[in-house]
């Protein structure tokens, strides 16, 4: 176990250092001069010139590169560019929006998904099977953004049960929080709940068909039982592996979902921060997603030595 | 009274080309501690009927005819309480032993399951019973294995966790589809010895079903042997291998290699291949293979009919040869 550790960590930097140096040249290429956006494109050079001196911008690339790592080995991510304060407490700030948000989808997602999953799988060719595979086809092609306005318009505008958008703040109460932020979960959750109840019900659908299930139907167990004990776990490999996948896919979704509902949220920070050139608050959001994406990952790995033992020998 | 009781079972199953009957009236009996060996070519429906008995077929599929145990038609059970009498009376083995045990639960819990189902036994009472039935068969220390995954043994002694599985709530008739067929011959002989000494032991009923003459011949009492769904000749196992009736087992005697023979010219086989299941002709399911095959065979399904003691076969042509001993 150690020694997996120890070489899963190893990936973890590798992958890491890589991101960084990419994000960090893509930022370079990019067109918009920070200096210029900030003070508009009729300013004088010798203005510019100062700004560019006070963010550090007339440094070798190298050099800034170096600083901003070495900035991180010491929790800092230096100073926004618009806001003047540190990328850091932007982002405190706002992660208390984003990982409720993220959290609260992925879970509704994984536990809406497994039910219907298993609920298609045990109804295979029926009614019930058709009628979530039509909704997780629905849940596909419909834009998230398109459904989040949606649910404004029948939760917000005509039945007024929740907010429309925006977001109180936890010091208002967590009652508060939790109901600006019940339909943005539900609108991120859409698409996710749909992909993962799609890989659940074809993997609950493979494994019945394993003889080892056959082997706990011979010893007297009924279907349901045999669905429990012996096909779940082996089904939810594959699960877990699109659930790793689609946790990118919920960081970027926060970037739609927050904006269409006006949520201080780090996907609208990040947003905001490309319009304004912001590059220094860009680069750390990416590389912070980056890390959140790998680490994710690794959690994932170490479920699935958990659910399979045939997995921890190999490693 | 036959403790099992097979009588004119029929069993369709749902395929791409509609149901199609892949057994087509087979019986037979079960004596108390008896055995019975069912041969066969893949596809002749041996599989299928052992999958009847235990209630476990296919989605879709369509049983008539019946099962009866100890006088109880299982077909007319409820889904519960064939769930009390699989793995509890009648306990079933299968051909691969590398997939049919869960690769994620120890064997220890997986032999423990039917235990706690049939029998109530938990926690140290069960791990006693499992430890047990790991040593009788023949697991070499039980202590440490119990706690091992399937993939950390290898195919015999998974078979023999598939075997202590089976044993375990001590049941009245052990189904065994192919034990050893996956297995390499060294281990199949074992593998039969200890089924053979276990039904002595525990009095068991045995159901064998082998596309293996040789593990018939030697270990069971009564044979029947099975072609396009039915059953074409069934018997005492020394009688039939004496005088062999019907020209299908002929054909599957006249197949098997023989040590210490000089060869003459190639193996005997039976020529063309078995029909799909819905190809099946009308008449005797062996016609179009059949040498002595004439018009009857063709539009008519032979019945069943005594040729001696203990022994009856369904041909037309049967009064031509009056069977032929095994060479």
């Amino acid at each position: 176990m150690s020694v997996f550790l120890a070489r899963r960590f190893l990936t973890f930097l590798i992958t890491v250092s890589g991101a960084s140096v990419i994000i960090f040249l893509l930022l370079e290429v990019l067109p918009g001069d920070p200096a210029l956006t900030m003070l508009g494109v009729d300013a004088p050079d010798s203005a510019v010139a100062a700004i560019r001196l006070e963010l550090g911008l007339d440094r070798p690339a190298a050099v800034r590169y170096v600083d901003w790592i070495a900035g991180l080995f010491h929790g800092e991510m230096g100073l926004s560019y618009v806001y003047k304060v540190p990328v850091t407490e932007l982002i405190g700030q706002r992660l208390r929006v984003t990982l409720p948000l993220a959290i609260g989808a992925m879970l509704l997602a994984t536990l809406t998904s497994l039910a219907l999953g298993i609920f298609a799988a045990t109804n295979h060719n029926r009614i019930g099977d058709y009628g979530v595979m039509g909704f997780s086809q629905l849940g596909l092609a419909i834009p998230d953004f398109w459904f989040g306005i949606l649910l404004i318009i029948l939760f917000a505008v005509i039945l007024r049960w929740l907010p429309s958008g925006g977001f109180p703040g936890w010091d208002e109460g967590i009652w508060r929080g939790l109901r600006a932020l019940a339909l943005p979960v539900f609108t991120l959750s859409l698409s996710l709940t749909a992909m993962m109840t799609r890989v659940t019900r074809s993997a609950v659908l493979e494994v019945a068909r394993e003889d080892f299930v056959r082997t706990a139907r011979a010893k007297g167990l009924s279907r349901r039982a045999a669905l429990w004990r012996h096909v779940l776990r082996n089904a939810l490999v594959p699960v877990l592996t699109i659930g790793g996948v689609l946790v990118a896919s919920v960081l970027t979704g926060t970037l739609i979902i927050e904006n269409v509902f006006a949520l201080p949220g780090v996907g609208k920070l990040i947003f905001d921060a490309i319009s304004n050139r912001d590059l220094m608050v860009v680069k750390n959001v990416v590389l912070l997603f980056a890390v959140i994406v790998v680490v994710v990952n690794f959690m994932v790995d170490i479920l699935y030595a958990m659910v399979d033992p045939r997995i921890r020998i190999q490693t | 009274m036959a403790l099992l009781s097979v009588t004119g079972l029929t069993v369709e199953l749902q395929t791409s080309r509609g149901m199609v009957p892949a057994v087509r009236g087979v019986s037979f009996d079960l004596e108390k501690g008896g055995t019975l060996g069912v041969v066969g070519e893949s596809g002749c429906g041996k599989s299928i009927t052992a999958l009847a008995i235990m209630g476990l077929l296919p989605d879709g599929a369509r049983t008539t005819g019946r099962v009866d145990l100890d006088g109880t038609d299982l077909l007319t059970l409820d889904e519960a309480a064939r769930c009390g009498i699989r793995g509890n009376r009648i306990a079933m083995i299968f051909q691969e032993p590398m997939t049919s045990l869960n690769p994620v639960h120890r064997i220890g819990r997986q032999i423990a399951e039917p235990l706690r189902l049939h029998r109530g036994l938990r926690g140290a009472n069960a791990r006693d019973e499992v430890l047990r039935l790991l040593d009788r068969v023949g697991l070499p220390d039980p202590a440490r294995r119990i706690n091992a995954y399937p993939h950390q043994m290898s195919g015999g002694q998974r078979q023999r966790v598939m075997i202590a599985m089976a044993l375990s709530c001590a049941p009245d008739i052990l189904l065994a589809d192919e034990p050893t067929t996956a297995l390499d011959v060294t281990i199949q002989g074992q593998i039969l010895d200890l089924i053979n000494e276990l039904v002595d032991d525990t009095g068991m009923g045995l159901i064998l079903i082998s596309h293996d003459l040789g593990v018939i011949g030697e270990t069971t009492e009564n044979v029947a042997v099975m072609y396009g769904g039915t059953v074409v000749e069934q018997g005492a196992t020394d009688r039939l291998f004496a005088k062999l009736a019907h020209p299908y087992s002929q054909g599957l005697f006249a197949a098997i290699p023989r040590l210490g023979e000089a060869r003459r010219g190639p193996l005997p086989t039976i020529a063309g291949t078995v029909p799909e299941l819905a190809d099946f002709p009308p008449g005797c399911a062996f016609a179009d293979r059949c040498a002595k095959a004439t018009d009857v065979c063709w539009r008519l399904s032979p019945r069943m009919q005594r040729i001696g003691p203990a022994h009856r076969a369904a041909c037309h042509h049967l009064a031509d040869g009056q069977g032929k001993a095994m060479a």
